[in-house]
């Protein structure tokens, strides 16, 4: 347990530098962007021309002549109270806004999850199982072929198929609940493909090992190798990639989103890019950062548990 | 089967890039010539794929489609390249706290999610494919850097490493003529990933509007226009969609039979 404990603490210690990076970035961009907002508060009225001393004034008064970083400090405080600021566009502050948007990016998210989850494991197992007979084979230059096909492109596909010629499925929007099923196949399928494949070669790996032998010389079926004995020990390096793509997933896909009109995340950051909206832009910078090394972290925790000697420090 | 399938996909690719580099001579017509009373026409013998909404030949887009991201990809991945090596060779070679300095930062930027990036420099500097470029490099010469300082701690340790050093030859002597070339075989894995990857994602933006701007020919604007007129004529989208998939069918097997063949590292075998 104390090893544990000891493995927790390094990893959320060792995350805090980069939380720390992602918000001077955040920081920086607002600090470039943003020019001089004293200036730009003098000049809303276009017929007052400021003196310089009272734009000075002001810019002492707003903190601006600070030093970088007190004013650094003071931005961060803000945030942590979860005062991002409003958004140029509408004046809506950012962070509840996209709290509004964040349920359907959510859901996306975790249902895409959910088939990575499935498709993957399944398929790489049963490419261990039936390894280089038809299945295998088929299976390998599928999954490479899927892997190869944008998600853009599929998922124009899948709207010509499914909703043009078999009018089965809904467009875009996010009812009924079937609106859902082609985005998350847009952005799932590929990586379900690289999952699979993933555990393949790790289970491949596995099974080459002295432990594997010696169960295979006590009677074992394949199978049950492959279940009992490999399949944890295996599960290390995609349950790193999971989390990655999860982790990107959770900031919105900007792509899938904009494609199937899903209002999410993705399509807030879209908008912000476009019309150049620094503080919705800062934000999600912000939120994307922290929920990837959050779900990094967390992937971390679940290696640890799944492989001990991980958290042990040893070299896997 | 998997030599078979390597060399199919590396003609693919070259070919490409010889597609992409004589695309003035291959093109039959001219990608831009807007003839609005052809548009949208089936395949013939004047237009072998027929023509997009604009009544522009949709081939000779292709053919110039593949100029621009060929080009795009294997500049964007020179650039990281050459930032990753030298960061990586400069932090494995010489060590000490210089190492310890660029470990900490490639640990943060390998940290940040490459969305992230991409958002962040393209709201600075607004749309456009010089800031899609800035941020594809920026938001992946971490792990360049890391392989190349991987492969650098195993090699440095090497008895013709310390021969070399003992007959006099400086430090970057012994980069050039002793590290350099045994670490760049390792790292053509991770280059052709990386090719693959930047096509995709530049397609991607400039479907989205945030890359290359409307009347260029690239795939991802080709299937961004495609998009409106896709339902009645699925031709359109086919064609584009169909060249990019090609592109990363290639790049996809290649990776996999180098890796097959040459990688040991569990770096870059975990990115596929």
């Amino acid at each position: 347990m104390n090893d544990t404990l000891r493995y927790i603490m390094t990893k959320i210690f060792l995350a805090i530098p980069i939380l720390i990076g992602i918000t001077l970035l955040a920081f920086g961009l607002g600090l470039i962007a943003r020019g001089d907002p004293a200036l730009a508060r003098l000049t809303v009225d276009p017929d007052y021309i400021p003196t310089e001393e009272e734009v000075q004034a002001l810019r002492e008064e707003m903190g601006l002549t600070d030093p970088i970083f007190i004013q650094y400090g003071r931005w961060i405080s803000g945030v942590v109270k979860g005062d991002l600021g409003e958004s140029y566009l509408d004046d809506k502050p950012v962070l509840s806004e996209m709290l509004r948007l964040l349920p359907n990016t959510l859901l996306l998210s975790f249902m895409s999850l959910t088939l990575i989850v499935v498709l993957g494991l399944l398929g790489g197992i049963l490419l261990v199982v039936f390894q280089d007979r038809l299945f295998d084979v088929i299976g390998r230059i599928l999954s490479i072929f899927i892997m190869s096909v944008p998600g853009f492109c599929l998922a124009y596909f899948m709207i010509w198929v499914f909703a043009q010629k078999l009018k089965l499925l809904p467009t875009s929007g996010t009812e009924p609940m079937t609106a859902f099923i082609m985005p998350c196949l847009a952005l799932a399928l590929s990586s379900a493909c690289l999952v699979a494949r993933l555990l393949r070669s790790s289970i491949l790996g596995e099974l080459v090992q002295d432990y594997a032998l010696t169960a295979r010389a006590k009677g074992l079926r394949k199978s049950q190798l492959v279940f009992r004995h490999t399949l944890r020990n295996a599960l290390t390096p995609s349950v790193t990639h999971i989390a990655n793509v999860f982790g990107g997933f959770l900031g919105g896909s900007m792509i899938t989103e904009s494609i199937f009109s899903i209002p999410g995340i993705g399509t807030y950051a879209l908008t912000a890019i476009n019309n150049r909206d620094y503080t919705a832009i800062q934000g999600y910078v912000l939120f994307t950062g922290f929920a990837f090394v959050l779900v990094c972290l967390l992937s971390d925790l679940i290696c640890s548990y799944l492989n001990p000697q991980i958290r042990l420090g040893r070299r896997v | 089967m998997k030599k078979f399938l390597f060399y199919c996909a590396l003609t693919i690719l070259i070919a490409f890039i010889f597609i992409g580099i004589f695309a003035d001579l291959i093109a039959p017509m001219d990608p831009d010539a807007i003839n609005m009373a052809n548009s949208l026409a089936s395949p013939s013998a004047e237009h072998l794929l027929g023509t997009d909404h604009l009544g522009r030949d949709l081939l000779s887009r292709l053919i110039y489609g593949s100029r621009s991201s060929v080009f795009i990809a294997f500049f964007a991945t020179g650039c990281t390249l050459l930032l990753g090596l030298t960061i990586g060779l400069v932090s494995g070679y010489f060590g000490g706290w210089a190492d310890q300095l660029i470990q900490g930062v490639v640990n943060i930027f390998q940290g940040i999610p490459s969305t992230a990036f991409v958002v962040a420099v393209l709201g600075l500097l607004g749309p456009g494919i010089k800031s899609l470029l800035i941020a594809i490099v920026v938001s992946s010469w971490a792990r360049f850097s890391r392989v190349v300082r991987n492969q650098v701690l195993g090699i440095r340790e090497m008895h013709y490493i310390e021969g070399a050093r003992a007959m006099g030859g400086s430090n970057l002597y012994i980069i050039r003529r002793h590290v350099l070339p045994n670490i760049l075989l390792p790292l053509l894995v991770l280059i052709a990933t990386r090719i693959g990857s930047t096509v995709l994602t530049v397609a991607a933006m400039s479907f989205l509007g945030l890359g290359l701007r409307a009347p260029a020919s690239d795939w991802g604007i080709m299937i961004n226009d495609a998009k409106l007129y896709f339902v009645n004529d699925f031709r359109v989208l086919l064609a584009p969609a169909t060249c990019l998939t090609l592109f990363c069918l290639s790049i996809n097997l290649i990776a996999d039979y180098l890796r097959d063949h040459l990688d040991n590292d569990a770096d870059t075998a975990r990115i596929l």
